[in-house]
């Protein structure tokens, strides 16, 4: 049993927490290499 | 959570849920390969995906003109092989350990493309532009193949084959069956890099064609070298 422990280890963390890791950087980086926007509405009064 | 992360998470419970099913049904002599091998096996495996599948990844990200980060499957499996060889060379291990992951690499990469592909052109995944009629709009307006169908498609076709190759209690693959994933993969993968719009380094071939090509070349070494079906091994007490 401890082999299948080994694999099922093995998946848990390449598969979720690699996936889950690598997904939050790309979007990351997505979202930094955006444009900023420009903020909408009136100016704020002075 | 995102589509993507869902996406992953019941990909890697099914593949977990798969590498149990097939653990008591066929596979008990190669977990208990594996577990002869030792606590590193699993260390060097997860250090060698995440490597490979973080370094080709960004690569090609990179080369593709493409600031950031990013995760390759193909790199990864091309990392995982690197290190298991390369662990399995320093314990003076001999004979293939990867016929437990088949079925979960299969059905890991069948549901998880669904994930790619309904993540959009911010995943980096969609395929060229394209007039066939089944041509996705991936959200940009563009046509385009959706080559991450195509690949699920192919590893779920492999995934059948071997379900019923483990039901025939094949000698052949239950010895060799890792070698024919990655000799599938690579190959499917291959045709399918043709179809993306990546930035091409040799030729037309671009960084993960180069990959697929190392992976082939091993494949076929390694199946070349076999020396006979997995049934003439000494079965350990308990395995069907």
């Amino acid at each position: 049993m401890r082999g299948l422990l080994t694999v099922l280890t093995a998946i848990a963390v390449f598969s979720l927490l690699g996936g889950l890791v690598a997904k939050g950087l790309l979007t990351l980086s997505w979202a930094a290499s955006q444009p900023p926007v420009a903020p909408s509405g009136p100016p704020p009064a002075s | 959570m995102n589509v993507h992360a869902a996406f992953d998470i019941a990909a890697a419970t099914a593949a977990a849920a798969m590498t149990v099913g097939c653990f008591f049904w066929r596979l008990r002599d190669a977990a208990a390969r594996i577990e002869h091998a030792g606590a590193g096996y699993a260390v060097a495996l997860v250090a060698g995906a995440a490597c490979g599948g973080y370094a080709a990844g960004t690569a090609n990200l990179w080369l593709s003109g493409q600031p950031g980060v990013a995760r390759s499957i193909v790199g990864a499996l091309a990392g995982a092989i690197a290190a298991i060889e390369l662990y399995k060379r320093a314990r003076g291990l001999r004979g293939s350990t990867g016929i437990i992951f088949v079925p979960a690499f299969c059905t890991s990469v069948a549901i998880g493309r669904w994930g790619c592909f309904y993540s959009g052109t911010t995943d980096h995944t969609h395929g060229c532009s394209t007039t066939v009629f089944w041509a996705h709009d991936f959200g940009d307006g563009v046509p385009r193949h959706p080559v991450q169908l195509y690949e699920s498609a192919a590893m779920a076709a492999l995934l059948v084959y071997a379900l019923v190759m483990l039901a025939r209690r094949d000698a052949f693959f239950l010895k060799n069956g890792f070698y024919l994933m990655v000799l599938w993969y690579a190959a499917q993968r291959f045709a399918w890099e043709f179809l993306k719009p990546y930035a091409p380094v040799l030729g037309p071939l671009n960084l993960f064609h180069l990959i697929c090509l190392g992976l082939i070349g091993y494949a076929m070494v390694m199946l070349a070298g076999s020396d006979g079906p997995a049934s003439s091994r000494p079965r350990t007490p308990g395995s069907s």
